[in-house]
């Protein structure tokens, strides 16, 4: 977990998160700048557009993150703003809106974004748009890191038991040694590979979806990753409906 | 491999499409490469006009090791290593491009003692001049010239061999070149030139 200095403000996530949101506004500064001068043509301008705006709406998602992260110590000590009030969310048509977000950068590397089961109506109490955000992180890090010609899988369903809601987000990326799955979810943690170099994630993107989940829904999120192949799966609990 | 081949080593690539039509734009072939071990191994095979360095390009652990010895810094920002490696297995200075998010001085020390250009993202339209820049200028094409002007003022003496590294294969130094088992899934052949 990084040190966090008095004034709150840890120089090394946000070396990162600079890193991050650089380069997909790059990107799209590259592909603005292209058409400017005439190097794309007007046949493939449209193709080109709507891969610039996948990209900068990939950079919204990580500037929102910084803006949540901006937002928790008020949320911790109970001050909620008003557009986070809870309501009833209805957890498959978050989960299409934020995976259509990403279907551009997915197609890009081959990857799907399947939801197994959209016609079954679960609904949780708890922040669309705040659920939204813990979806496209999942679905950010499943495209990022996942390898070519795979599948990102979402599954819900109820466990008889307990009543609890669950989702699975899984995918094929890389092997989570064990000993690091439990600090997945710290801020500022990121994987042993990644910490040798500036570029690879934030590590504010789960921190922000364990804390989204556990102060507006009362819920938990873990991560499996069972073989050194690269199946990787996150299982978000909801606790049961009233 | 085409006069005009230009190899991009960067794992995320969508970011830099734009660059590749640019490229291609100006009659260049474009290949990408996501990972150190693919970069490796095609820059000691295949002769290429230019080769563009993501810094940050993550490295295999025995690359790594590698890395150290240089320093912290090669590990830190291993796409130095590699452009180091390049550099000797016969690359020219002005073939070797290295780019990061940022600018930083020590980075930029390091590469005017390794010889290679080193420029920012962030800013397209400069990047894109640099890169002319860098392309326009071709160590051969000089030579070229000095030795028909030679020939022109001595007919009949010997001339020195000149290696044109765009037609050529790099001169290569068997020590120092980098080994990395790596599948070349990751290799993708951009669109080629007009």
């Amino acid at each position: 977990m990084a040190d966090i200095p008095p004034h709150g403000l840890d120089l090394a996530i946000l070396a990162n998160f600079v890193h991050q949101v650089i380069n997909p506004l790059n990107g799209v500064c590259g592909t603005l700048d292209n058409l400017v001068d005439g190097t794309i043509s007007q046949a493939r301008s449209k193709q080109r557009l709507n891969a610039a705006r996948a990209q900068l709406e990939q950079a919204i998602v990580l500037v929102r993150n910084l803006a949540y992260f901006s937002e928790m110590s008020a949320w911790e000590s109970g001050v909620i703003p008003a557009n986070h009030v809870k309501s009833s969310c209805l957890v498959p048509e978050i989960i299409i809106q934020a995976a259509m977000f990403f279907q551009e950068l997915g197609a890009t590397k081959h990857i799907e974004i399947l939801l197994e089961n959209p016609n079954d109506q679960f609904r949780v109490e708890g922040n669309a748009d705040l659920l939204r955000q813990v979806f496209m992180n999942l679905f950010d890090n499943g495209v990022k890191y996942g390898k070519r010609n795979t599948q990102i899988l979402i599954r819900t369903w109820t466990q008889r038991k307990t009543g609890a809601l669950l989702v699975r987000v899984s995918g094929r990326s890389m092997y989570i040694p064990v000993e690091e799955q439990q600090q997945l979810f710290d801020l500022g943690f990121r994987g042993r590979e990644a910490r040798d170099t500036l570029a690879s994630g934030s590590g504010l993107g789960l921190y922000i979806c364990r804390r989204i989940l556990d102060l507006f829904h009362s819920a938990t999120i873990e991560v499996e990753s069972s073989s050194p192949v690269g199946d990787i799966a996150f299982l978000i609990r909801f606790p049961v409906q009233s | 491999m085409p006069q005009e081949a230009i190899l991009i080593v960067d794992d995320e690539p969508i970011y830099l499409e734009w660059l590749e039509e640019f490229l291609v734009s100006q009659a260049y072939s474009v290949t990408f490469v996501e990972s150190a071990g693919d970069a490796a191994r095609l820059t000691a095979d295949e002769p290429f006009r230019m080769i563009i360095f993501d810094l940050n390009i993550p490295i295999p652990q025995e690359m790594r090791e590698l890395a150290k010895q240089r320093g912290e810094l090669y590990v830190k920002y291993p796409g130095l290593y590699l452009a180091w490696a390049a550099r000797n297995a016969g690359y020219r200075d002005r073939q070797i491009i290295v780019y990061s998010v940022h600018r930083l001085d020590e980075i930029q020390r390091e590469c005017d003692k390794i010889g290679c250009t080193y420029i920012a993202k962030g800013r397209p339209s400069i990047f894109k001049q640099e890169v002319l820049g860098v392309l326009a200028y071709d160590p051969t094409r000089k030579a070229e010239m000095k030795r028909k002007s030679a020939r022109g003022n001595s007919e009949g003496a010997a001339s020195h061999q000149v290696r044109n590294p765009a037609s050529a294969p790099p001169l290569k130094k068997a020590s120092s070149r980098i080994s990395a088992k790596a599948p070349a899934s990751g290799v993708r052949k951009g669109r080629k030139g007009k």
